[in-house]
């Protein structure tokens, strides 16, 4: 691409052999410049004039002036010099620079007609001197905001005198796609910013001329003149970084770890993802999610994980703004998100935006990848159990062919082939099983002017299994997101978002005509939120807005199946309720090193009627045998109410260029619960709203966090430690029931948690070396101790994701552009368990008799994984692109123990360890991209 | 009241079966952190309603101890009623107490119990109501999908029992797999015609499991053709005559939950998505002393219904040819020819049979010779039945 940039320019000089003359009002030459040298004359005139001479003195020694001059512009008195030689000049108004060179004159910028679009709104065309206003001719024409060769001059010329400031605004985008996270700034004064998702900036700055960089992921590092008189938009395309075909990974702004406000934040690049190793050969987000710091899961075959100690239940997982409320397949062997559709992730554990809420521990966004805005094309990839498929390309009106279009579409979908696997098991019982799964998506987009876009996403995904030959089981995700973006003014942008989602399982039981059944649940919510940032002042943001959600459940509807069944139909009472906020935060940036941010967020929720309450007697564990009565509530009557504010306060300081500390301290609420006795996340774990008896969860963390960035921000450094403490989450007493349970408040208990921890990161985003290596020391204790139930005593004790130590190392070497290797590492301490203390023999077998619950801990955990990935040549013009992933995962094929359990067997009882992928699993992808 | 979701197990069962697929592994594991401080007290058993009552008092073991359960011997046991009656039970071997056969009144009781030794102690169980169990309407079976299944019903006009548990004895006749015709005597060191029949035995199993089932989310007060117990149509046990007697307990939502979660500590473990497992101890507790010390197990109260089912093997109407699955898969007859020992024997003794191992089924003829030359034998699991069960045929038979 840069061979074609150099052709542009080259053209441009030799359509403009001629200087024409200069604009109107420039500084006039007067004064007898006979039997001059060059040399002398121009020294002259730059006594005379701002104008500054640039030549080569050899070539201009034979040079005699022989000028009289009254009042002149210089372009005449340099025409009336050069008449008779080959040399030729051009004059640089903006900048008052005369270059002399021979032949050719110097195009000091490329003529506005050259580019068919005006990139500069609001200002008159610029100033050319020297060059001819020549035509475009080459026959390609140029975007906005596309050279590095012109000035792109903002506002009126004059618009306001040195000193003031003006913002400047606009979009970062390629051909395809907004960029967003890309680093725009200025070098002196030392002025940035980066782009936000939808690759809007918005800069500050003295009114002068600047070298704009633009420089990020994805995108080839560029610069672009500016001429900054008043506030105006400058949108800048830039090109993709084609011949590294986006492997070079930056995670946004080199300086963000060390700069940014922001910690207990990390940002994955879609890029990133699909190089680490995976089971299955196919790109897990979620896979590499668990593997950043202070994320843990119980182990593999689970997509549930816990962020400081939180419960799995604790996680936002957001979609384009969508909730999915379970974003795993298979029982969790596969992410729920096609990796094709998707751009990025970002989790935040601490210091959460304000403009989140509803969940505990941290939040996961997901973004999805905008489609082509050019050309039609398309992804997919085979492997051994799944297949998928991605089609994307331009939407609307376009003003030129070669323009991008105003929308773009992206639709994705993948599917599962895993029965072939099931019925090559020596097994009856498998070879009647059946499980699949496909995923859907779709994303438009579409630009209605310059100051409003649209954006809609649509999610669906499916799991069915029938494993035991009598059920069958089938979950359902639907998420859908409708944005729409508005900007009114520079300063102030907002974005309304309306979103839909809905989570539900169903069984049929056929095993017994008399009793075979279906069972269904479900659980929707549909929200609204505005949101808008406003830079009311060069040191504030404010970030403000709104929101509110409508929940739906239907906990539980079993009914009969079949004729002959005699079970007798249950329908659990539905439940409604709403939960609204509204929030606040402003960064102030105190000085150029110290910021803070604080908000407010407050919420409120509401638990609706109609629905039938049962009475307890005060004092005692709920039950059925303490119950006094019911109340009954209307429909829409308040039957509960919880709200509270959450604080969300951030500071940074810098103590070094490359250095930095943050502290933040976080409240966050939540008021839906996923009711849950396993220790894994399963497709019938079932979510729980707020109610009279079951009372919001509340969560605070503080943390600070030291932030070092080495080797000119190429390697970055964080040390984080946080403090965290949760009320009111739920645990269960023995025994509890979960489904189909009219009175769940009889079979919950309210626990306490605190969380403590210090993660390490080290972390190389460039180069032919790439990855992170994380330590992490971390604790999650829980404790019941109410008034009237206990477990363990009401003493703390260990949760289920309590694994002290952990070191991950997550790599990719590149040998070449076609071929790099990933290797991970994993070590860990062993998850807690329940161990038997004793066994007895009663009702003719032996029993167990257990520990206190979580007192012990199963062997440490260790794992290797290893991939590499060849890419096919990288000649543009090719029908595909195509790669292969050969993938090793447990190269060691250590047998990590997942879960250990004891078993009467035959009236003895016997020690096991389950170990999942107890051997080394190789598979073969093959990726293609169109 | 607490019911666990029918859908739990097949959902983990299910999983399990999958990794199994996938690649997993299951190694035995005993760490080695476990070494039970104290031994606490287990009580097993519950009081009859209508019958002798049986307590079996031991100890709890070290988890990888192999010996026999230690009994809790000479201590004092009795049936205490809510009303003030007091029933003793005596001593009949060590740990093992039996009263009277009783007929017991509607009402609450417990047991009571006062352990001997060096540091005496006094235990009750908590007072439960007695519970009188329905009749079983109909034990029946049926042949589906290449099992039989054993299908009970079961009803109460009162609704009032709810829940229900089961133990089984199953016995079922069966032959070796070969008739031998020839037997040992030790004593004279000779063998000779059979006198002791070792082709057809019985055996008796008594399944471990926990049985139970809730008609609770039923719109009566009965079960219909519930399925209790279902094994494969191959099955050596259907081969000439299969029995089970079914022993049928009501219980109270408290001791079904106990059952219940007994058998999810020890029976629905070991696959990916376990419930926790619970510290499970029982409705007994220590009196006298303000104290934590845990005492296992649940003493219920309740009356017991029992009926016995017979399938023959022509009711099953399967082909002669039917395979049976065989325990005897590896089994052969093998000779021992006397003739082959140097210096020849001039009498037709025996060196292998005389190890009770072997057993010798029918003589050797020499084909050159027409002399009786040996035996033709086969091991004792192949052709002493007795070895896998008892060749007295029961009472019921």
């Amino acid at each position: 691409m840069t061979r074609l940039y150099f052709g542009i320019l080259l053209a441009g000089l030799l359509a403009s052999s001629y200087p024409t003359l200069a604009q109107q009002g420039s500084p006039s030459i007067s004064g007898d410049f006979r039997n001059l040298r060059f040399e002398q004359f121009a020294q002259r005139v730059e006594a005379q004039t701002p104008y500054r001479f640039y030549f080569n003195p050899a070539a201009l020694d034979s040079v005699t002036v022989q000028v009289q001059a009254n009042e002149l512009p210089l372009v005449a008195v340099l025409r009336q010099i050069f008449e008779h030689s080959s040399l030729r000049f051009a004059i640089d108004e903006a900048t008052n620079r005369v270059f002399i060179t021979p032949e050719y004159p110097l195009q000091t910028r490329l003529p506005d007609e050259f580019f068919q679009a005006a990139p500069v709104s609001g200002s008159p065309p610029p100033a050319i001197a020297g060059g001819g206003q020549a035509p475009a001719r080459t026959g390609r024409p140029a975007e906005m905001g596309t050279s590095e060769f012109r000035i792109y001059e903002i506002g009126p010329r004059q618009a306001a005198p040195p000193g003031n400031r003006a913002t400047i605004t606009g979009v970062v985008r390629t051909s395809k796609e907004p960029v967003p996270g890309v680093a725009v700034f200025i070098d002196s004064p030392n002025i940035g910013t980066a782009t936000d998702k939808e690759g809007a900036y918005s800069l500050t700055l003295p009114v002068g001329r600047y070298n704009l960089n633009i420089r990020g992921l994805g995108i080839r590092p560029t610069r672009r003149q500016i001429w900054v008189h008043a506030s105006g938009r400058l949108d800048l395309e830039v090109l993709s970084d084609v011949t590294s075909l986006r492997e070079v990974v930056v995670q946004g702004q080199k300086e963000g770890n060390v700069r940014g406000m922001q910690m207990g934040v990390q940002k994955l690049d879609i890029k990133v993802i699909k190089q680490v190793p995976t089971v299955f050969g196919e790109a897990d987000i979620l896979r590499v999610v668990t593997a950043l710091p202070g994320v843990k899961t119980i182990g593999e075959g689970s997509t549930g994980f816990s962020v400081r100690g939180g419960g799995t239940d604790q996680n936002l997982v957001l979609f384009n703004g969508a909730t999915i409320y379970n974003p795993a397949h298979l029982f969790g062997f596969f992410s729920a998100f096609n990796p094709d559709a998707v751009q990025s992730a970002e989790l935040y554990k601490s210091a959460i935006p304000v403009r989140y809420g509803g969940r505990l521990a941290s939040v996961l966004e997901i973004e999805g990848r905008e489609g082509n805005r050019k050309k039609f094309g398309g992804s997919g990839g085979i492997g051994l159990l799944t297949s998928r498929l991605e089609l994307e390309g331009p939407l609307g009106p376009r003003t030129q062919e070669d323009a991008p279009a105003k929308g773009s579409f992206l639709v994705s979908g993948r599917t599962s082939y895993s029965d072939w696997l099931l019925h090559q098991v020596p097994s009856p019982t498998l070879k009647n099983s059946a499980a699949s799964f496909y995923d859907l998506s779709a994303y438009l987009t579409y630009d209605l002017d310059d100051k409003n876009s649209l954006s809609a996403t649509g999610y669906f995904s499916h799991d069915r299994f029938r494993l035991a030959s009598d059920t069958i089981y089938e979950y359902r995700n639907t998420a859908a997101a409708l944005k729409w973006k508005h900007t009114f003014s520079p300063q102030l942008a907002g974005t309304l978002t309306g979103t839909y989602s809905r989570y539900g399982f169903n069984l049929k039981t056929t095993r017994n005509e008399y009793a075979a059944s279906t069972f269904d649940y479900s659980i929707n919510q549909a929200a609204v939120q505005a949101d808008a940032s406003y830079l009311w002042h060069a040191k504030h943001t404010l970030d403000f807005g709104a929101s509110t959600l409508l929940y739906n459940t239907a906990p539980g509807n079993q009914q009969p199946l079949g004729s002959s069944s005699l079970l007798l139909p249950t329908i659990i009472q539905h439940e409604r309720a709403l939960e609204s906020a509204v929030y606040a935060a402003d960064r102030f940036d105190i000085s150029p090193r110290f910021a803070v941010v604080l908000g407010l967020r407050y919420s409120f929720f509401q638990a609706l009627g109609p629905r039938q309450v049962r009475d307890y007697i005060a004092g005692l564990s709920r039950s059925e045998s303490t119950v006094t009565g019911t109340t009954d509530y209307s429909g829409g009557q308040v039957l509960a109410n919880y709200g509270g504010p959450e604080w969300r306060f951030s500071a940074k300081y810098e103590l070094t260029a490359t250095s930095s500390v943050k502290v933040s301290y976080n409240r966050t609420r939540q008021y839906v619960h996923q009711l849950t006795n396993t220790t894994v996340v399963s497709p019938t774990d079932s979510w729980k709203l707020s109610d009279k008896y079951i009372r919001p969860q509340v969560g605070d963390q503080v943390a600070l966090g030291y932030y070092h960035n080495f080797k000119r921000n190429t390697v970055e450094f964080s040390v984080e430690g946080y403090y965290k403490r949760i009320q009111d989450f739920l645990d269960y007493k023995g025994g509890a029931v979960l489904l189909l349970n009219p009175h769940l408040e009889t079979d919950v208990l309210n626990a306490n948690g605190r969380a403590y921890g210090v993660e390490v990161l080290l972390r190389k985003n460039v180069g032919k070396i790439n990855g992170w290596l994380s330590y992490t020391y971390a604790r999650s204790l829980v404790q019941v101790n109410t008034a009237t139930d206990q477990v363990n005593g009401g003493n703390w004790y260990p949760s289920n994701y309590d694994k002290p130590h952990d070191v991950t190392l997550v790599g990719n070497y590149r040998f070449s552009r076609r071929f790099n290797t990933s290797l991970n590492f994993n070590y860990s301490t062993g998850r807690p368990i329940t161990l038997p203390l004793a066994k007895y023999y009663i009702d003719d077998a032996y029993r167990v008799y257990y520990s206190d619950r979580n007192a012990y801990r199963v062997p440490d955990y260790y794992r290797v994984d290893f991939a590499v990935n060849f890419e096919s040549n990288h000649r543009i013009k090719k029908l595909a692109h195509s790669s292969w992933t050969v993938s090793i995962y447990n190269l060691t094929g250590r047998r990590n123990p997942y879960s250990v359990y004891f078993q009467s067997t035959g009236g003895q009882i016997k020690g096991y360890k389950l170990s999942i992928f107890g051997q080394p699993i190789p598979t073969l992808t093959y990726n293609f991209r169109f | 009241m607490r019911i666990a979701p029918a859908s739990a197990l097949p959902i983990r069962l299910a999983t399990s079966l999958l990794l199994l697929a996938l690649g997993s592994c299951i190694d035995s594991y005993t760490p080695d952190v476990i070494s039970a401080p104290t031994s606490y007290l287990v009580v097993d058993g519950f009081i009859n309603g209508n019958g002798a009552t049986r307590i079996k008092l031991s100890r709890t073991q070290n988890i990888a101890t192999t010996a026999a359960p230690t009994p809790e011997a000479k201590a004092t046991v009795y049936i205490q009623s809510a009303a003030g009656a007091r029933y003793t039970m005596r001593e009949r071997s060590p740990g093992f107490y039996q009263s009277d056969s009783l007929t017991l009144s509607p009402g609450q009781y417990q047991v009571r119990i006062s352990t001997a030794g060096t540091s005496p102690a006094t235990y009750e169980s908590a007072l439960v109501p007695l519970k009188v169990t329905p009749p079983i309407d109909n034990l029946g079976w049926r042949r589906t999908d290449n099992e039989v299944r054993v299908l009970l019903n079961t009803h109460d006009a009162t609704q009032q029992t709810r829940y229900y548990r089961w133990k089984f004895a199953e016995t079922w006749e069966f032959n070796a797999a070969y008739k031998s015709s020839l037997e040992y005597y030790p004593d004279i060191d000779e063998i000779g015609g059979r006198t002791t029949p070792i082709y057809t035995c019985w055996r008796t199993e008594q399944p471990t499991t926990i049985k139970q089932a809730t008609s609770l989310q039923l719109s009566q007060d009965a079960l219909v053709d519930h399925i209790l117990l279902s094994f494969s149509d191959r099955a050596e046990r259907i081969r000439i005559r299969y029995s089970v007697l079914v022993m049928q307990y009501a219980q109270t939502a408290d001791e079904f939950a106990y059952y219940e979660q007994l058998r999810k500590n020890t029976e629905a473990i070991g696959t990916v998505n376990d419930p926790l497992p619970v510290q499970l101890t029982g409705n007994v507790h220590r009196t006298g002393t303000a104290t934590t010390e845990p005492v296992l197990g649940y003493v219920g109260a309740h009356t017991v219904q029992q009926q016995r089912l017979f399938i023959n093997r022509a009711e099953l109407s399967l082909p002669s040819d039917w395979a049976f699955d065989s325990p005897y898969a590896s089994c052969k007859l093998e000779p021992e020819v006397l003739s082959q020992y140097r210096p020849p024997l001039s009498y037709p003794h025996t060196f292998t049979f005389a190890d009770s191992n072997y057993v010798p089924v029918y003589p050797y003829v020499n084909p050159e010779t027409g002399a009786l030359d040996g035996y033709y034998g086969s091991t004792r699991e192949c052709a002493d039945c007795r070895a896998r069960g008892s060749i007295t045929k029961p009472s019921f038979w």
